[in-house]
């Protein structure tokens, strides 16, 4: 204990959580990964609430004369085949990126955290049943079966999210069954059994939040395998669909003209790495942070 | 019979099939209200297994218990109402925490779950009790030391008012002049409330200071029934129990010999 | 006894890097000690464990170790390098941690982990490697020591697993061991064995002991002299025979707060901690 945290004895519940939120902010801001990976998660999270103010050009505008222009002044980063501002189509491309990766986080951690923790705390049948379900959709490669998925349902954004959501789950469920096996039996938990406590309640109550900073690690790696999954169905003409600027659809389009023109493919392909790589060193970071192993 | 405890022909079991281990045999005792009752023991003598039993957390037993006059349905958990009566103290401060809740927290879920109206008032009351005060009541446990969070941990137990308390060697994980700060508390709250508490340790110095009775066990049966006086004086007659206490005279407590 | 010149330790500090600074969790520790057996005692965060560490070269990263003189018979410990240390570590000096969980190697036979500082240190055949082995098994007290050299850390109890410790830590014939509480994850009366033990060994053996507890009559019992270490400082050297010599209020605290017949059912004395002690 420093004299840093006496001085900061809280007085309410709201103190206390503000406190802790400022330590943890801190050791976030001192972490380098966390810092680089939070600043390009940042400007992607700018560009894409902030498209329409930055955009230079109408991204559905097409002009053939200016089509497959070089960057340069008129067109920053180029125009594509039909002439559009590859710039703008960037920035607006940002939000349906952006929305497949909350979606599909929104949907498969809650779903695989609740499926492993029920698992881990029940046992017997139950935990044999669903772990066997989980190793199933496990057992697929994720872009095989979320191609598979999006081709029964219908080419579109909303499947290509319930796509991806539906084989990113299975890695959340395995995390939370393994922490909540070794949180099962711990003092703290029979604490509050010894309390009066039951199934729902310390599930909830007493595992869930030793669950969420691996999970939450978890999402963001998954993020970045996320962006990949959908850059790949956009690509092959299954994710969003066209004239809705979406990266992977625009790499899709830009292969025809890779040799002739490359920043039409190039120019999507590096933001989707830089924000891949984003996510990777923010996941990276925030396991060193919140990772009880590595401070107290 | 006016006891507060009774255990008749108690058996324990961990585990099922081929593995299933006996842990506690026929076991008997009784408890008087207010009494502080010891159970000694080496590692596997069954000690910790009879006192999880009685905290109602391990169903896998047979045989009859009473606790504050209500009969113990044997093979299931008991109902809510029974932690509000019989409440534990576990032997590792740094495990028994939630590590992601503030003392506030770990105080309110019982007042909540058993329907105190003044939960308020009684965190307020329970954290003076037990010495720590307001400052300590919004910390989580990594920002207290081994002691704060034992203290805590009773804080937890009491603030129920149950009238039974059982105490799983809370004092061993602890330096020893923090483990005199807790034997004191422990001492100042079975002054100041009804309570009956049963006490679990391998350290006979421990128990001979804080316990009433103390019952010997040694592979999962009870082989010797003694008061504290007897213990002092060394007028045990079991072979197991002399062991111990030729042990324990090296190990705590000052040889009055040296 | 009185050959004090196995171990010399002067000034030794170990520090480690904080927000506020570089924090010292053992300040100018010495020790001259001959082929005796010195306890050190001490509370939580007295950074007694800390100093047994320093002493075989085994702080952690990113602590740092000083001293004015740290000396092994005649081997000058702070010219050491890390191939340096592995040269002394098993060889002249061995370590006995707290719990043999988790200072046992889970999936290496005992045979082999004992055997492995002779492999390491001198040239046998296995032939001769397994006698050397199993005769040690036997001097630690161990009825079976062949099953024992085959078996795996899991299949022995917490008493077994400490023996075999000791018998890895003696088969290079030390001149120094260090035990870390080598007795507070084991049940009672096992303690008393493994302690008896590790007195006989010692003392028959002429090895140099350094018993490290926070239990100050256990201590007591089986040292020579008692170093009484509190927030990193030695504070009082003590003739473990004469406890009751001890001047040092922090000392005197430790006895008094212990639970005696004499004390039974009333209000121990606590120990009021004075800022000064941690100058003096």
């Amino acid at each position: 204990m420093s004299a840093a945290a006496d001085s900061l004895i809280p007085n309410s519940r709201r103190e206390a959580r503000l406190i802790q939120l400022r330590i943890g902010l801190r050791r976030v801001l001192r972490n380098p990964s966390t810092l680089v990976g939070g600043i390009l998660v940042l400007l992607l999270l700018v560009m894409a609430a902030l498209a329409p103010l930055l955009a230079t050009h109408d991204p559905m505008a097409q002009s053939l004369v200016d089509r497959l222009t070089p960057p340069g002044a008129q067109h920053w980063l180029g125009t594509d085949q039909l002439g559009r501002d590859i710039y703008s189509r960037l920035l607006y491309g940002a939000q349906p990126t952006l929305m497949i990766v909350i979606l599909v986080i929104a949907f498969s951690a809650p779903l695989g955290l609740i499926i492993g923790m029920v698992a881990g705390y029940m046992g017997g049948w139950v935990e044999s049943a669903l772990m066997r379900l989980t190793d199933i959709f496990m057992a697929f490669p994720r872009l095989i079966l979320a191609l598979a998925l999006v081709s029964a349902l219908k080419p579109g954004l909303t499947n290509a999210v319930i796509a991806i959501a539906i084989t990113a789950w299975p890695s959340y469920a395995r995390l939370a069954r393994a922490e909540t096996l070794a949180l099962r039996h711990a003092d703290f938990v029979e604490a509050a059994r010894g309390l009066g406590q039951t199934g729902t309640r310390i599930v909830i109550g007493q595992i869930l939040p030793l669950c969420l900073s691996s999970a939450a690690i978890r999402a963001t790696l998954d993020m970045a395998g996320i962006i990949l999954t959908a850059a790949g169905l956009g690509f092959l003409g299954l994710g969003a669909q066209p004239p809705m600027a979406e990266w992977g659809a625009m790499i899709g389009t830009g292969r025809d003209h890779i040799f002739d023109a490359w920043w039409v493919a190039a120019v999507p392909g590096i933001a989707i790495l830089l924000v891949s790589l984003g996510f990777n060193l923010l996941g990276d970071g925030l396991r060193d942070v919140l990772d009880p192993k590595h401070h107290d | 019979m006016n006891a507060t405890i009774v255990i008749q022909g108690v058996d324990v079991f961990h585990g099922q099939g081929a593995q299933r281990f006996h842990a506690v045999k026929q076991a008997s005792l009784s408890i008087a209200p207010r009494e502080t009752f010891g159970l000694v023991g080496g590692s596997g003598s069954g000690k910790s297994s009879l006192l999880r039993v009685l905290a109602g957390l391990s169903p896998n037993w047979s045989g009859s218990i009473t606790m504050a006059g209500e009969a113990m349905p044997p093979g299931q958990r008991p109902p809510r109402a029974f932690h509000r009566h019989v409440q534990m103290v576990f032997q590792d401060p740094y495990a028994s925490l939630n590590p992601r809740h503030t003392v506030d927290r770990i105080l309110s879920e019982g007042l909540a779950l058993h329907g105190f109206r003044d939960a308020e008032q009684r965190i307020r009351d329970v954290l003076d009790q037990v010495g720590l005060g307001p400052r300590f009541r919004f910390r989580y446990p990594h920002e207290l030391s081994g002691g704060q969070r034992q203290r805590v941990a009773i804080a937890r137990a009491i603030s129920l008012e149950p009238q039974i308390l059982l105490l799983d060697e809370p004092t061993s994980a602890l330096d020893a002049s923090v483990q005199a700060e807790i034997l004191n508390l422990l001492m100042t709250i079975r002054q100041q409330r009804p309570v009956t508490c049963v006490f679990v340790s391998h350290d006979l110095a421990v128990i001979a200071h804080i316990c009433d009775r103390v019952a010997v066990m040694q592979h999962g049966s009870i082989v010797e029934h003694l008061t504290a006086d007897e213990l002092i004086s060394r007028q045990v007659s079991h072979p197991y129990t002399r062991q111990l206490l030729a042990a324990s005279e090296g190990l705590s407590g000052i040889d009055p010999a040296a | 006894m009185t050959d004090a010149s196995l171990l010399d330790i002067e000034g030794l500090t170990v520090s480690f890097p904080s927000d506020s600074g570089r924090v010292s969790v053992v300040r100018d520790f010495a020790l001259r000690m001959g082929r005796e057996k010195i306890g050190i005692v001490g509370e939580s965060g007295s950074g007694k464990s800390i100093t047994a560490r320093a002493i075989l070269g085994l702080v952690p990263h990113p602590g740092q170790t000083t001293a004015r003189r740290m000396q092994l018979g005649n081997r000058n410990l702070l010219a050491l390098d890390s191939a340096g240390w592995r040269g002394i570590r098993g060889k002249y000096a061995g370590m006995i941690m707290q719990d043999p969980k988790f200072s046992l190697n889970p999936v290496m036979r005992i045979g082999d982990q004992i055997t492995e500082t002779l492999r390491l240190h001198e040239k046998l055949d296995r032939a001769e490697q397994r006698r050397r082995a199993i005769a040690i098994l036997q001097a630690v007290g161990i009825d079976d020591p062949e099953r024992v050299y085959a078996a795996y850390p899991h299949e022995l109890s917490g008493g077994m697993g400490q023996r075999a410790m000791i018998a890895a830590m003696l088969i290079s014939s030390p001149e120094l061991i260090i035990a870390d509480e080598p007795t507070s994850a084991l049940d009672v009366l096992v303690r008393e064995q493994v302690l008896k033990l590790l007195d006989d060994l010692v003392t028959t053996r002429g090895i140099g002991l350094i018993l490290i507890s926070h239990d100050l009559p256990m201590v007591a019992r089986f040292c020579d002299r008692i170093l009484v270490m509190y927030r990193g400082r030695i504070v009082e050297t003590l003739d473990a025979h004469h406890l009751d010599r001890a001047n040092h209020p922090y000392t005197k605290g430790l006895m008094a707060c212990l639970p005696q017949p004499a004390y039974r059912g009333q209000m121990l004395p606590s120990l009021s901690r004075d800022p000064a002690w941690e100058q003096a």
